[in-house]
Protein backbone atom coordinates (compact mmCIF):
# COMPACT_ATOMS: atom_id res chain seq x y z
CA UNK A 1 0.00 0.00 0.00
CA UNK A 2 1.73 3.67 -1.11
CA UNK A 3 1.74 5.57 1.84
CA UNK A 4 -0.29 8.99 2.01
CA UNK A 5 1.36 12.23 2.97
CA UNK A 6 0.08 14.25 5.69
CA UNK A 7 -1.84 16.24 3.85
CA UNK A 8 -3.80 13.27 2.21
CA UNK A 9 -4.97 11.87 5.35
CA UNK A 10 -6.06 15.67 6.85
CA UNK A 11 -8.19 15.80 3.62
CA UNK A 12 -9.66 12.08 4.10
CA UNK A 13 -10.43 12.80 7.95
CA UNK A 14 -11.83 15.96 7.13
CA UNK A 15 -14.03 14.22 5.03
CA UNK A 16 -14.75 11.35 7.24
CA UNK A 17 -15.77 13.32 9.95
CA UNK A 18 -17.84 15.76 7.99
CA UNK A 19 -20.26 12.35 7.05
CA UNK A 20 -20.11 10.36 10.24
CA UNK A 21 -21.64 14.43 11.75
CA UNK A 22 -23.99 14.33 9.08
CA UNK A 23 -25.12 10.98 10.12
CA UNK A 24 -25.01 11.44 13.56
CA UNK A 25 -28.61 11.52 15.45
CA UNK A 26 -27.24 13.67 18.56
CA UNK A 27 -26.24 16.39 16.18
CA UNK A 28 -29.04 19.43 14.70
CA UNK A 29 -29.62 18.31 11.27
CA UNK A 30 -31.85 19.32 10.48
CA UNK A 31 -32.93 22.25 12.11
CA UNK A 32 -35.93 21.67 14.25
CA UNK A 33 -37.65 24.83 12.21
CA UNK A 34 -41.19 23.42 13.36
CA UNK A 35 -40.25 22.90 16.93
CA UNK A 36 -39.10 26.15 17.48
CA UNK A 37 -42.57 28.23 15.27
CA UNK A 38 -44.14 26.38 17.99
CA UNK A 39 -42.17 27.26 20.62
CA UNK A 40 -42.28 30.99 19.67
CA UNK A 41 -45.70 31.52 18.95
CA UNK A 42 -47.01 28.86 21.96
CA UNK A 43 -45.04 30.89 24.44
CA UNK A 44 -44.54 27.51 26.20
CA UNK A 45 -41.13 28.42 28.10
CA UNK A 46 -41.51 31.81 29.20
CA UNK A 47 -39.14 33.30 31.74
CA UNK A 48 -38.13 35.72 34.01
CA UNK A 49 -34.67 38.01 33.45
CA UNK A 50 -32.90 39.26 35.75
CA UNK A 51 -32.78 43.69 35.27
CA UNK A 52 -30.83 46.37 37.75
CA UNK A 53 -33.00 48.08 39.78
CA UNK A 54 -31.87 50.99 41.37
CA UNK A 55 -34.01 50.25 44.93
CA UNK A 56 -33.94 46.84 44.95
CA UNK A 57 -30.89 45.27 42.92
CA UNK A 58 -31.64 42.31 40.54
CA UNK A 59 -34.92 42.15 40.04
CA UNK A 60 -36.60 39.42 38.10
CA UNK A 61 -38.62 40.66 34.51
CA UNK A 62 -41.57 38.33 32.90
CA UNK A 63 -39.97 37.61 29.57
CA UNK A 64 -41.31 35.69 26.36
CA UNK A 65 -40.06 33.08 23.93
CA UNK A 66 -39.21 35.20 21.47
CA UNK A 67 -36.90 37.38 23.63
CA UNK A 68 -34.43 33.98 24.03
CA UNK A 69 -35.34 33.32 20.55
CA UNK A 70 -37.21 35.86 18.25
CA UNK A 71 -38.57 34.90 14.41
CA UNK A 72 -35.61 36.49 12.81
CA UNK A 73 -33.28 34.42 14.64
CA UNK A 74 -35.05 30.90 14.25
CA UNK A 75 -34.76 31.84 10.36
CA UNK A 76 -30.94 32.22 10.25
CA UNK A 77 -30.28 29.35 12.45
CA UNK A 78 -32.26 27.15 9.97
CA UNK A 79 -30.60 28.43 6.81
CA UNK A 80 -26.54 28.19 8.25
CA UNK A 81 -27.61 25.05 9.76
CA UNK A 82 -28.90 23.62 5.96
CA UNK A 83 -25.92 25.40 4.70
CA UNK A 84 -23.82 23.63 7.61
CA UNK A 85 -24.83 20.52 6.03
CA UNK A 86 -24.29 21.32 2.47
CA UNK A 87 -21.03 21.71 3.06
CA UNK A 88 -20.48 18.72 5.32
CA UNK A 89 -21.70 16.47 2.75
CA UNK A 90 -19.49 18.12 -0.02
CA UNK A 91 -16.80 19.89 1.33
CA UNK A 92 -15.44 22.82 -1.48
CA UNK A 93 -15.40 26.19 -2.46
CA UNK A 94 -18.66 26.86 -3.16
CA UNK A 95 -20.35 25.04 -0.16
CA UNK A 96 -17.94 26.93 1.99
CA UNK A 97 -18.91 30.28 0.61
CA UNK A 98 -22.47 29.14 1.35
CA UNK A 99 -21.53 28.06 4.59
CA UNK A 100 -19.82 31.57 5.89
CA UNK A 101 -22.49 33.55 4.18
CA UNK A 102 -25.83 32.00 6.49
CA UNK A 103 -22.87 31.70 9.06
CA UNK A 104 -22.47 35.55 9.35
CA UNK A 105 -26.20 36.39 8.44
CA UNK A 106 -27.03 34.59 11.78
CA UNK A 107 -24.37 36.09 13.70
CA UNK A 108 -25.42 39.53 13.07
CA UNK A 109 -29.14 38.65 13.05
CA UNK A 110 -28.21 37.60 16.91
CA UNK A 111 -26.42 40.91 17.44
CA UNK A 112 -29.25 43.03 16.04
CA UNK A 113 -31.67 41.04 18.68
CA UNK A 114 -29.23 41.20 21.47
CA UNK A 115 -28.22 45.04 20.88
CA UNK A 116 -32.32 45.74 20.94
CA UNK A 117 -32.80 44.33 24.28
CA UNK A 118 -32.63 45.53 27.70
CA UNK A 119 -31.16 42.72 29.28
CA UNK A 120 -28.67 39.70 29.12
CA UNK A 121 -27.84 37.50 31.30
CA UNK A 122 -29.04 34.28 33.56
CA UNK A 123 -33.00 33.76 33.72
CA UNK A 124 -34.88 31.76 36.06
CA UNK A 125 -38.49 31.17 37.23
CA UNK A 126 -37.80 31.69 40.81
CA UNK A 127 -35.93 34.40 42.77
CA UNK A 128 -34.46 33.29 46.52
CA UNK A 129 -32.95 35.97 48.04
CA UNK B 1 -13.47 27.80 46.56
CA UNK B 2 -15.60 30.14 44.51
CA UNK B 3 -15.76 31.31 40.48
CA UNK B 4 -14.56 34.77 40.27
CA UNK B 5 -14.22 34.65 35.88
CA UNK B 6 -15.17 33.19 32.94
CA UNK B 7 -12.41 32.03 30.45
CA UNK B 8 -11.45 29.27 27.95
CA UNK B 9 -9.93 26.31 29.05
CA UNK B 10 -6.35 26.89 27.53
CA UNK B 11 -4.66 23.29 27.81
CA UNK B 12 -7.27 22.15 25.46
CA UNK B 13 -6.74 25.11 22.70
CA UNK B 14 -3.17 24.16 22.93
CA UNK B 15 -3.83 20.57 22.10
CA UNK B 16 -5.58 20.73 19.34
CA UNK B 17 -3.30 23.03 17.53
CA UNK B 18 -0.38 21.35 18.15
CA UNK B 19 1.07 17.52 17.68
CA UNK B 20 -1.60 16.39 20.09
CA UNK B 21 -4.89 17.30 17.40
CA UNK B 22 -7.52 16.24 19.95
CA UNK B 23 -10.03 16.60 17.36
CA UNK B 24 -11.88 20.12 18.83
CA UNK B 25 -14.36 21.87 16.02
CA UNK B 26 -16.88 23.91 18.32
CA UNK B 27 -19.70 24.25 16.00
CA UNK B 28 -20.80 20.56 17.13
CA UNK B 29 -23.96 20.70 18.93
CA UNK B 30 -23.17 17.33 20.75
CA UNK B 31 -20.90 19.75 22.75
CA UNK B 32 -22.77 20.03 26.64
CA UNK B 33 -23.78 22.53 28.44
CA UNK B 34 -23.32 21.78 32.49
CA UNK B 35 -23.87 23.83 35.02
CA UNK B 36 -21.74 23.98 38.50
CA UNK B 37 -21.95 25.28 41.63
CA UNK B 38 -19.75 28.18 43.32
CA UNK B 39 -17.64 25.23 44.98
CA UNK B 40 -16.08 24.89 42.36
CA UNK B 41 -12.51 27.01 41.74
CA UNK B 42 -11.38 26.40 37.62
CA UNK B 43 -8.36 26.24 36.81
CA UNK B 44 -7.90 27.58 33.07
CA UNK B 45 -4.77 26.42 32.57
CA UNK B 46 -4.83 22.75 34.09
CA UNK B 47 -8.59 21.79 34.09
CA UNK B 48 -8.98 19.76 30.82
CA UNK B 49 -11.78 17.00 31.21
CA UNK B 50 -15.50 17.48 32.31
CA UNK B 51 -16.19 15.71 36.20
CA UNK B 52 -19.31 16.04 37.81
CA UNK B 53 -17.67 17.62 41.08
CA UNK B 54 -19.76 20.30 42.01
CA UNK B 55 -21.96 19.87 39.03
CA UNK B 56 -25.92 21.49 39.44
CA UNK B 57 -28.41 18.99 37.86
CA UNK B 58 -31.99 18.47 38.62
CA UNK B 59 -35.44 17.81 37.05
CA UNK B 60 -35.10 18.81 33.47
CA UNK B 61 -31.62 19.48 33.78
CA UNK B 62 -30.09 15.93 33.33
CA UNK B 63 -26.50 15.33 35.46
CA UNK B 64 -24.04 15.67 32.32
CA UNK B 65 -25.72 18.45 30.95
CA UNK B 66 -27.81 19.29 27.48
CA UNK B 67 -26.38 18.70 24.57
CA UNK B 68 -26.48 22.20 22.26
CA UNK B 69 -28.55 20.57 19.27
CA UNK B 70 -31.34 20.99 21.93
CA UNK B 71 -30.90 23.27 24.84
CA UNK B 72 -32.61 26.58 22.70
CA UNK B 73 -36.25 27.29 22.87
CA UNK B 74 -38.70 24.21 21.87
CA UNK B 75 -35.43 22.23 22.24
CA UNK B 76 -34.13 23.53 19.52
CA UNK B 77 -30.11 23.89 18.61
CA UNK B 78 -28.07 27.06 20.34
CA UNK B 79 -26.41 26.68 16.37
CA UNK B 80 -22.57 27.29 17.80
CA UNK B 81 -20.67 29.67 15.38
CA UNK B 82 -16.81 31.20 15.43
CA UNK B 83 -16.65 34.35 13.44
CA UNK B 84 -14.42 37.52 13.71
CA UNK B 85 -15.87 40.14 16.00
CA UNK B 86 -14.39 42.51 16.27
CA UNK B 87 -11.50 42.68 14.12
CA UNK B 88 -8.75 40.59 15.00
CA UNK B 89 -10.50 38.42 17.54
CA UNK B 90 -12.69 35.29 17.09
CA UNK B 91 -15.52 35.07 18.61
CA UNK B 92 -17.63 31.68 19.38
CA UNK B 93 -21.24 32.30 20.14
CA UNK B 94 -24.75 30.45 19.95
CA UNK B 95 -28.27 30.97 20.39
CA UNK B 96 -29.47 32.03 24.21
CA UNK B 97 -30.10 28.70 26.25
CA UNK B 98 -33.79 28.08 27.11
CA UNK B 99 -34.57 24.40 28.92
CA UNK B 100 -38.20 24.43 30.03
CA UNK B 101 -39.37 22.32 33.38
CA UNK B 102 -36.10 22.84 35.56
CA UNK B 103 -36.17 22.67 38.72
CA UNK B 104 -32.65 23.45 39.82
CA UNK B 105 -30.87 25.10 42.81
CA UNK B 106 -27.43 27.76 43.07
CA UNK B 107 -26.53 27.41 39.45
CA UNK B 108 -23.44 30.06 39.53
CA UNK B 109 -21.83 29.33 36.23
CA UNK B 110 -21.91 26.91 33.10
CA UNK B 111 -19.30 24.64 32.01
CA UNK B 112 -18.87 24.00 27.82
CA UNK B 113 -17.05 20.26 26.75
CA UNK B 114 -16.81 18.09 24.19
CA UNK B 115 -18.95 14.98 24.88
CA UNK B 116 -18.34 13.57 21.78
CA UNK B 117 -14.22 13.32 22.38
CA UNK B 118 -13.07 9.94 23.98
CA UNK B 119 -9.47 10.23 23.60
CA UNK B 120 -6.98 11.39 24.00
CA UNK B 121 -8.89 13.87 25.70
CA UNK B 122 -12.39 12.74 27.10
CA UNK B 123 -15.08 15.65 27.40
CA UNK B 124 -12.79 18.46 26.29
CA UNK B 125 -13.53 21.33 28.63
CA UNK B 126 -14.14 24.25 26.08
CA UNK B 127 -15.40 27.43 28.10
CA UNK B 128 -17.00 28.43 31.62
CA UNK B 129 -19.27 31.64 31.76
CA UNK B 130 -19.68 32.80 35.20
CA UNK B 131 -23.11 34.10 35.98
CA UNK B 132 -21.51 36.09 38.88
CA UNK B 133 -24.19 35.07 41.10
CA UNK B 134 -26.62 31.67 42.13
CA UNK B 135 -29.52 30.82 40.08
CA UNK B 136 -32.40 28.64 40.85
CA UNK B 137 -35.72 27.21 39.43
CA UNK B 138 -38.93 25.66 40.68
CA UNK B 139 -40.75 23.70 37.46
CA UNK B 140 -39.56 26.49 35.35
CA UNK B 141 -37.37 27.55 32.37
CA UNK B 142 -33.21 27.90 32.89
CA UNK B 143 -32.24 30.50 30.68
CA UNK B 144 -29.21 32.18 29.69
CA UNK B 145 -29.25 34.92 27.30
CA UNK B 146 -25.85 36.14 25.83
CA UNK B 147 -24.66 39.20 25.26
CA UNK B 148 -24.07 40.71 21.60
CA UNK B 149 -20.81 39.97 21.94
CA UNK B 150 -20.74 36.05 21.93
CA UNK B 151 -20.36 33.63 24.89
CA UNK B 152 -16.57 33.88 24.51
CA UNK B 153 -13.88 35.55 22.71
CA UNK B 154 -10.06 35.57 21.98
CA UNK B 155 -8.10 38.48 21.09
CA UNK B 156 -5.49 38.01 18.64
CA UNK B 157 -4.13 40.94 18.31
CA UNK B 158 -4.32 42.59 21.83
Amino acid sequence: MAEQTYGELAAERVAALGRARLADPGEHFPYKREAARAAIEDDTAPAKVWVWDPRNGLVPRDRPTADFLPEAVADATEAYVTAQAAYLADPGAGTKTGYEAARDALVAARQVHRRGRATHGVAADEVRF
Amino acid sequence: MAITVSGFYIQNLIDELDVTNIGFDWTLTTHKIALISNSATPNFDTDVTWNSTNEISGTGWASGGIALSAAAAGGTSTAPTLTISPTGTIMWDMGDVSVASTTLTNARACRFYADALTTPTADALILLSNFGADYSTVAGTFGIQWAATGVGTIDGTP
